[in-house]
């Protein structure tokens, strides 16, 4: 927390959510950077530092990955899978933050070693609230070997 | 030396005859001389006379009685003479002195006669051995040896007849034995048996028996006739049956002085009575003691003999009570007359009734069956004179074998009722039997049988089916599921499977039963179309699911924008903050509106399937001009240029829905247009197989391969950065559904443009002008 800033890798699709969730995080100055992609190719992309995003300056390794599942591309679960798949990268935190309440993604979300899962309240207070919670948790609480 | 003498005394009775002549002239002159002047009255010829029988006595009864006869005749003469004369006289003299004198000739000549004095004194037998004494001589000779004869033809006789014969004194010696008698008593010469008892060859019982049977004969003189004894055969040890017969045996004076007895063996007929004897105990035992009625008759079927298990069924303890009584007498009328038919017609034909099972009423109403075996008797000759019948009561077997046929009638009524079950099943059904090796090991299976839903199933005939090997079937050495099959035809445990049979390209539930050890049958159900439907209702839930899931999503998304920025926007407000405000509004419009739009769209999916308009010809061209000019003002705007091809055909349609289908996949058109500097659209058509094709084609970014089947798909966004519900397609593809025909993208990837085609079902086009 101390000395080292903090990135936050955000995969949302929805611009406006996107939106929600960078004001919420900025708002109780959780992370030092938001990187936000749309979709699951640029979010795989990111991780493995591919194309656009082979910057390691602009585009750190993340600290947690907030994680939705309705992506265009490719699936948010298919993200998670390669990820926790991934001996380099399993050890990053996601954080899948969606929509869905079907219990089917939440299950597949845990076979595939999601670190949490959380739906997005609809309510804007419980949506700020869980955001800083999360935030203060994961980057704060949260011990991590790095 | 009897035979030399014989023979001398023929050559020399010549002489003999001479030199007797001569004496008998010298006697005769003697005689003469001195009687003859005494003799006057009687003659010389009447004193020769008087001689002659003197000589012949002589020659034939020897010198006594030559003595005899001249004393005879000297005596006569004196009785004749004597009393004539004076005593005294010369006469007198004489007479006495002729008579010593004839006796003196008599005794010589006898004397002669016997001693044979010739012989002695000549060496030649000039004896008295005369014609007369050698007929006398040879009487008596033939008399012996005709009694030697007669004893030799008897004693001939008796040694060669087979029974025994003896004769014993009054004391019990034997005195003839015939030879049979003698091997009986293990001799074999009469001599032997000579003054021997019975004591001397029996036991002392037996000896004891025969003498006081004999005594008894001896005492009283009345023979013991065809007497059986048992008897000793002291050859074999033996005893033997003798039947004997002992006569006495009387001198002249009526005295008894023995007895004669023959004894023949019975021994061997005795046997055979004992056998016969036997025989008719076994027959009489086993005939009373059977359990089936045995009865004999004759040739007018009236009952001769039966067993007493005939007369307890027939209630009599007498068989005299019902020997000739026929059946009709005994059983009445009707069965009587039946049976008499048939044993008459058995009696003439000689030809056995075996096993008839007959029945007659009882008086009770019961019925009585019986199994009856009828043979024919017959005589020495062959001729039939009766028959012998045997009869058991089989009431228990007959209803025993009336609920045996009772249980087969139900038996083949639930076999009858299997059978049509089986034939009219719809299910495909087979029964097998593993064919196992020698080692126990199943390495094939036969069909045994198959009903006609296997025949269509399978287009395999029963005939050609039946008897048919599973490897031949199939043509592979192990047919398909053999495991399974050997599985269940040896534990017996039933097991059920689906399977896409290849051979026939359709899907399977297979039922696999063991009625049998050894034995399976397959009930199989073709499942193809369940199979498809059930794919449908996959591919449909799979939808469903979607849908929901995404209702649940795309419709949550807007409202947490809605609500997100509402708030943050209420904070902003609260804390003076002002130059977020217009953008956070219009996000929450945007949001609004989108939520307003997808439910529209959800509205308007919903209802293709659940609402269709009556369907009429369409024209297409005039279709496509009219969704064209709905466009008009998204078009100006992407500069699309729009060309629809003259030759699209009319078909026959829900006029709105196919407006519908052309409105998305031209907006799609416009909307995935890209940076293509000169943007274009086509509509048109073209023949695929005898396919009618309409396509809409643009030059915009293309469709990845990867995502051809998926963009049809609900809620199924490509690109986030495009507007959309992502329910376009999904429409497009309901609508093009309903009315037969498929839809599909053609597009060689991104950046080669995509062509969005569509058929209708062949109904749908023949409209066409």
């Amino acid at each position: 927390m101390i000395g080292r800033p903090m990135t936050i890798l955000l995969v949302e699709d929805n611009p406006d959510h996107a939106e929600l969730v960078k004001r919420n995080l900025e708002e109780f100055q959780v992370a030092n950077h938001i990187n936000h992609v749309e979709d699951g190719e640029a979010a795989l992309d990111y991780v493995y530092r591919r194309g656009a995003y082979s910057d390691h300056k602009n585009f750190p390794r993340p600290d947690l990955i907030l994680l939705d599942l309705r992506l265009p591309r490719i699936d948010g679960l298919e993200v998670l899978k390669q990820i926790k798949r991934d001996l380099t990268l399993q050890a990053i935190p996601v954080v899948v933050l969606t929509t869905s309440d079907a219990e089917k993604d939440l299950a597949q979300a845990y076979e595939y070693h999601a670190n949490s899962y959380v739906t997005k309240p609809v309510n804007f207070e419980n949506f700020s609230r869980l955001l800083r919670d999360l935030g203060y948790y994961w980057l704060a609480w949260n011990k991590r070997p790095w | 030396m009897t035979e030399h003498i014989r023979k001398k005394d023929t050559i020399q009775s010549q002489i003999f005859q001479t030199v007797l002549a001569l004496l008998a002239i010298l006697l005769l002159a003697l005689y003469i001389l001195t009687f003859s002047h005494i003799h006057q009255q009687l003659g010389e010829t009447g004193g020769i006379i008087i001689l002659i029988p003197v000589i012949l006595s002589a020659w034939v009864l020897g010198a006594r009685g030559g003595m005899l006869a001249g004393l005879i005749v000297g005596l006569i003469n004196l009785l004749l003479h004597g009393f004539t004369l004076q005593h005294g006289s010369i006469e007198f003299v004489s007479i006495i002195f002729g008579g010593i004198i004839a006796s003196i000739i008599g005794w010589v000549t006898g004397r002669f006669s016997e001693l044979r004095i010739s012989s002695l004194l000549f060496g030649v037998d000039l004896s008295t051995d005369t014609r007369w004494h050698k007929v006398a001589e040879l009487l008596r000779k033939r008399t012996k040896e005709m009694a030697a004869r007669e004893r030799n033809l008897l004693r001939t006789l008796i040694d060669n007849l087979p029974d025994n014969i003896y004769v014993k004194d009054d004391k019990g010696r034997y005195v003839i034995n015939n030879m049979a008698h003698l091997r009986s008593i293990g001799l074999s010469k009469q001599e032997e048996a000579l003054g021997k008892t019975s004591f001397d060859f029996f036991s002392d019982l037996l000896a004891k028996k025969f003498t006081s049977d004999e005594q008894k004969v001896l005492e009283t003189g009345e023979p013991l006739i065809n007497h059986e004894e048992e008897v000793l055969n002291v050859k074999t040890g033996k005893i033997n049956w003798h039947v004997t017969t002992k006569v006495p045996i009387r001198d002249n004076h009526e005295n008894i002085i023995g007895i004669v007895a023959v004894s023949r063996d019975i021994t061997e007929r005795k046997k055979i009575e004992e056998a016969l004897k036997n025989e008719k105990a076994f027959l009489d035992a086993l005939m009373d003691n059977i359990p089936d009625s045995i009865y004999f008759k004759d040739r007018q079927c009236r009952l001769l003999r039966m067993n007493r298990k005939e007369m307890e069924d027939l209630g009599v303890n007498d068989m005299s009570q019902i020997v000739g009584k026929t059946d009709a007498d005994l059983w009445g009328e009707k069965f009587g007359r039946k049976t008499f038919i048939d044993e008459q017609r058995l009696m003439k034909s000689g030809e056995p009734i075996i096993g008839l099972v007959e029945s007659r009423q009882l008086e009770g109403g019961q019925t009585n069956w019986t199994w009856t075996t009828k043979v024919p008797l017959r005589d020495d000759n062959g001729q039939i004179v009766g028959l012998v019948g045997i009869s058991r009561g089989i009431n228990d077997l007959m209803k025993a074998q009336q609920e045996r046929e009772k249980l087969l009638a139900n038996l083949s009524d639930s076999e009858h009722k299997f059978r049509t079950l089986f034939e009219n099943l719809t299910e495909g059904v087979a029964l097998h039997e593993m064919i196992y090796d020698q080692a126990g090991k199943a390495v094939d299976y036969r069909i045994l049988d198959i009903n006609p839903s296997y025949e269509k199933y399978t287009g395999l005939l029963h005939k050609k089916a039946k008897g048919l090997l599973g490897s031949v079937l199939y043509g592979i050495e192990s047919p398909p599921y053999f495991e399974e099959f050997e599985r269940v035809a040896r534990t017996g445990e039933p097991s059920t499977f689906e399977t896409y049979f290849l051979p026939l390209e359709r899907h399977f539930r297979i039922g696999v039963i063991s009625p049998k050890k050894g034995t399976f049958a397959t009930v199989f159900e073709d499942i193809t179309e369940r199979k498809q439907k059930q794919k449908e209702l996959q591919d449909k839930n799979a939808e469903l699911e979607r849908f929901t899931y995404t209702v649940s999503h795309d419709l949550k998304s807007p409202l947490i924008t809605i609500k997100g920025f509402a708030g943050a926007l209420l904070h902003d407000v609260i804390a003076g903050r002002y130059q977020r405000l217009e953008s956070d509004l219009k996000r929450i419009a945007d949001a609004a509106d989108k939520m307003g739009g997808l439910l529209g769209n959800l509205l308007e999916l919903s209802r293709v399937g659940r609402i269709m308009n009556p369907p009429s010809d369409v024209n297409l061209i005039e279709l496509t001009q009219e969704v064209v000019g709905l466009l008009a003002g998204t078009i100006a705007e992407h500069k699309v240029d729009v060309v629809i091809q003259s030759d699209l055909p009319m078909v026959y349609g829900d006029q709105r829905r196919l407006a519908q289908v052309l409105q998305n996949l031209i907006e799609n058109g416009v909307k995935f247009m890209g940076n293509q500097p000169n943007p274009r659209i086509e509509i048109g058509t073209r023949k695929d197989r005898e396919e009618q094709v309409i396509y809409v084609h643009d030059n915009g970014i293309g469709v990845d391969p990867q995502y051809h089947e998926t963009v049809f798909g609900l809620f199924n966004k490509l690109d986030t950065g495009t507007h959309g519900t992502g329910i376009g397609l999904a429409l497009v593809r309901r609508i093009v559904e309903i009315h037969g025909g498929k839809v599909w993208v053609e597009s060689q990837g991104k950046g080669f443009g995509a062509t969005f085609c569509f058929t209708l079902s062949s109904n749908n086009i023949t409209r066409k002008e």
